[in-house]
């Protein structure tokens, strides 16, 4: 089973032509792109809308049949039927029989993987609890909204415990806690020695997740390489100080002004909006309120973290918190030395405001 | 692969439009004695007659409509891209998709079977009508729906294929307790009242639309589901009268052969004229006929299995 080589994806010259029902022409979408996917790699293939992206995942999967090239998934051609049960795939839309609920889809797609059926079971309530969609019970997909569609399209592409991940647009459609939580996933499974294979035009999320990009246009690959290698940009340096008293940043930008001789900048760091969104959340949250759509969730399904570290499984929302609180900063410990930016105070503030008269929210 | 038929005959039966068909051939079957039987003299063919007909083309709605949902629909909504990126093989997803539709044909087969046998017993005396199994045929329905609608209201559980499962429940339960009474409401022993010699013109039907869900599967693969049932129609209405158009050229003419070779011939499966006047059809025929059926299901089936290993998934 184990291949000698290092790489589990690799595509060479592919060319995919669409053609009308006489045979002639239509659209080429794929115009000779090659690429290689190492094993444990994260890899994004980036490019605006109908530049073949999706197009070049169904060749991967053996759903489309390239009309050039050749394809290598695992070692084999993309339409043996054995190498899928290492491969786990999210489709680009809609994809969900209609009629069937939550659970008996994943059940569904566990069977065509003859997974027992206490495995199945087991895999199945981990991975709604994983994509926060545990008590949707006897609903429909039909009922769905298009990100729980989403997630229990996430759920369905993870329950073999893959090797090969391929999503097409994982974050399409979801909310922004969702959003966080499949780019944790994405690392935790890269962590796991898995290799996942993207396609996304959301470039911010491509940015946090991605080890190698490729960027596509007109079905070409127009630059590939490694993000730091392609983002950093090398004569700029970015020096992150907090804490600073007036006095002490006088001092640091008189150093800089007689050692740059001009003005340096000077700006005050910004939150983001998505922490200031999981802020919000969250507070809604402590304050009670019941949900009908997706939860949060729990972080990443036990069995997709290997066996040998089952995590606690926290919940999301806390851990993205806890990750991004303001660190208690040393000189802010010290009474006498006011903070410069009092970032986390001011934004507390804003949230009961934006929440309105709640009585008093529970603080984590 | 049961899985697949499973979840296909599934899905087959959460469509209201499956549960709206099987229905309304019950109700229209269970109707038909009432309306027939002070105008013509003989009830009992008519009522075999129309029954067998509503039998066959409901069933034929039913057959392509289903091979359409499950193969055309599949295909573009792009569920079936995600099955396929499973281990699946494509020979085996497309024999299961057949055998999930045919269970769901196989039960409407057995439940319209009933209520033309109970219809017809409706009628045996003439001007009279038989309350006993015309009630218990059209009432069964109802009771299936309202029963289902509770354990819709109470458990949650999904109505339209809870109706369809207990409207086969109940039907042939109706049959049953029919089949042990007599006009009267006295006991008797069971099926006494039955024509019991349906059955094997039933079975030939079942044959004609399972042969019609071969070619509707086969097509679905390719074509888009309006020009698969314009196609199947085709094919049923021309195949009624294959030894019209094709049966007396074929020895003059290639193409009236070839024609009668390939649609197939439905005068094989419709012999519901034999029962007129007392007669019966030979089992020899029923057994024939089905040979004639698997052959040409098991070579069309082929067919469309060797289009779809091909065929790519947009
Ligand atoms: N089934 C098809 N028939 C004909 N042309 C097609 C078909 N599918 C895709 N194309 C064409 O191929 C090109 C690439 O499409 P593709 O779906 O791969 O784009 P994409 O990069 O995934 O775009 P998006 O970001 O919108 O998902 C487009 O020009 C599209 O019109
Ligand atoms: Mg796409």
């Amino acid at each position: 089973m184990e291949e000698t080589s290092d790489i589990v994806l690799s595509v060479e010259g592919l060319h995919k032509v669409f053609k009308d029902f006489w045979g002639r022409p239509r659209a080429k979408a794929v115009n000779g792109i090659d690429f290689e996917v190492k094993r444990g790699e994260v890899f994004g293939l980036l490019g605006p809308n109908g530049s073949g992206k999706s197009t070049t995942i169904k060749m991967l999967l053996g759903l489309l049949h390239p009309t050039r090239g050749k394809i290598h998934v695992l070692g084999k051609p993309p339409r043996d039927v054995q190498s899928k049960v290492r491969i786990g795939y999210l489709p680009e839309e809609s994809y969900l029989y209609p009629y069937l609920t939550a659970r008996e889809t994943l059940d569904f797609y566990g069977r065509l993987f003859d997974l027992s059926g206490p495995e199945r079971r087991q895999r199945i309530d981990q991975l709604l609890e994983m994509v926060g969609l545990q008590h949707t019970g006897r609903r429909t997909i039909k009922e769905f909204s298009k990100g729980m569609a989403r997630r229990i399209g996430l759920a369905q592409a993870l329950i073999n415990n893959p090797e090969i991940v391929i999503l097409d647009e994982p974050t399409s459609g979801l909310d922004p806690i969702g959003t966080r939580q499949v780019k944790d996933l994405i690392q935790t499974l890269a962590e796991r020695g898995k290799t996942v294979f993207l396609s996304s035009h959301l470039l911010a999320d491509v940015e946090d997740v991605c080890d190698r990009i490729a960027i596509l246009y007109a079905g070409q690959v127009q630059a590939e390489g490694s993000i730091v290698d392609l983002l950093q940009v090398d004569e700029h340096y970015l020096v992150p100080l907090s804490g600073l008293t007036p006095d002490q940043l006088q001092n640091v930008l008189r150093v800089l002004r007689e050692t740059l001789g001009a003005e340096p900048e000077l700006e005050h760091p910004r939150r983001n909006l998505e922490q200031f969104f999981m802020e919000v959340i969250s507070k809604a949250r402590a304050s009670g309120g019941e949900i009908s759509g997706a939860g949060a969730g729990k972080q990443v399904a036990d069995y997709l973290q290997g066996a040998e570290e089952t995590s606690g499984g926290g919940d999301v929302l806390e851990e993205i918190l806890k990750e991004r609180a303001p660190e208690p900063s040393p000189a802010a410990a010290d009474p006498a030395s006011e903070p410069v930016a009092p970032a986390g105070e001011d934004l507390d503030g804003r949230i009961d405001q934006l929440l309105g008269d709640q009585g008093d929210p529970k603080d984590e | 692969m049961i899985a697949i038929a499973w979840l296909t005959a599934l899905e087959t039966v959460r469509q209201p439009i499956c549960l709206i068909l099987t229905t309304s051939a019950v109700l229209f079957i269970g109707v038909l004695p009432l309306v027939v039987n002070y105008t013509f003299g003989e009830t009992g063919k008519v009522i075999r007659d129309s029954g067998l007909a509503v039998f066959l083309l409901m069933g034929v709605l039913l057959s392509t409509y289903a091979a359409c949902l499950s193969i055309t629909r599949e295909m573009k909504s792009g569920t079936i891209s995600a099955v396929l990126s499973k281990p699946v093989n494509r020979t085996l997803f497309l024999l299961a998709k057949f055998a999930g539709i045919t269970g769901i044909i196989l039960l409407y087969c057995l439940l319209v079977a009933v209520a033309v046998i109970m219809s017809e017993r409706t009628v045996s005396e003439l001007y009279e009508i038989d309350f006993y199994s015309a009630g218990s045929l059209l009432v069964a329905p109802f009771v299936a729906y309202l029963i289902a609608g509770l354990i819709n209201y109470f458990s949650d559980r999904n109505f339209v294929s809870n109706a369809f499962a207990l409207q086969f429940i109940v039907v042939m339960l109706a049959f049953v307790w029919t089949g042990f009474v007599d006009r009267t409401g006295a006991m008797q022993a069971f099926g006494l009242l039955y024509n019991w010699k349906l059955i094997p013109a039933a079975m030939l039907l079942t044959m004609a639309l399972l042969t019609l869900l071969a070619i509707a599967v086969t097509l679905a693969t390719r074509l888009d589901a309006v020009p698969t049932l314009v196609i199947c129609s085709v094919v049923l209405m021309v195949g009624l009268l294959s030894d019209y158009f094709f049966g007396r050229h074929a020895e003059t003419w290639w193409w009236a052969e070839i024609g009668y070779a390939v649609i197939p011939n439905w005068q094989h499966f419709w012999v519901v004229d034999g029962l007129t006047g007392g007669g019966e059809i030979q089992w020899s025929v029923v057994w024939a006929t089905g040979r004639y059926a698997l052959l040409y299901t098991t070579g069309v089936l082929c067919l469309a299995v060797s289009l779809f290993n091909f065929s790519e998934i947009k």
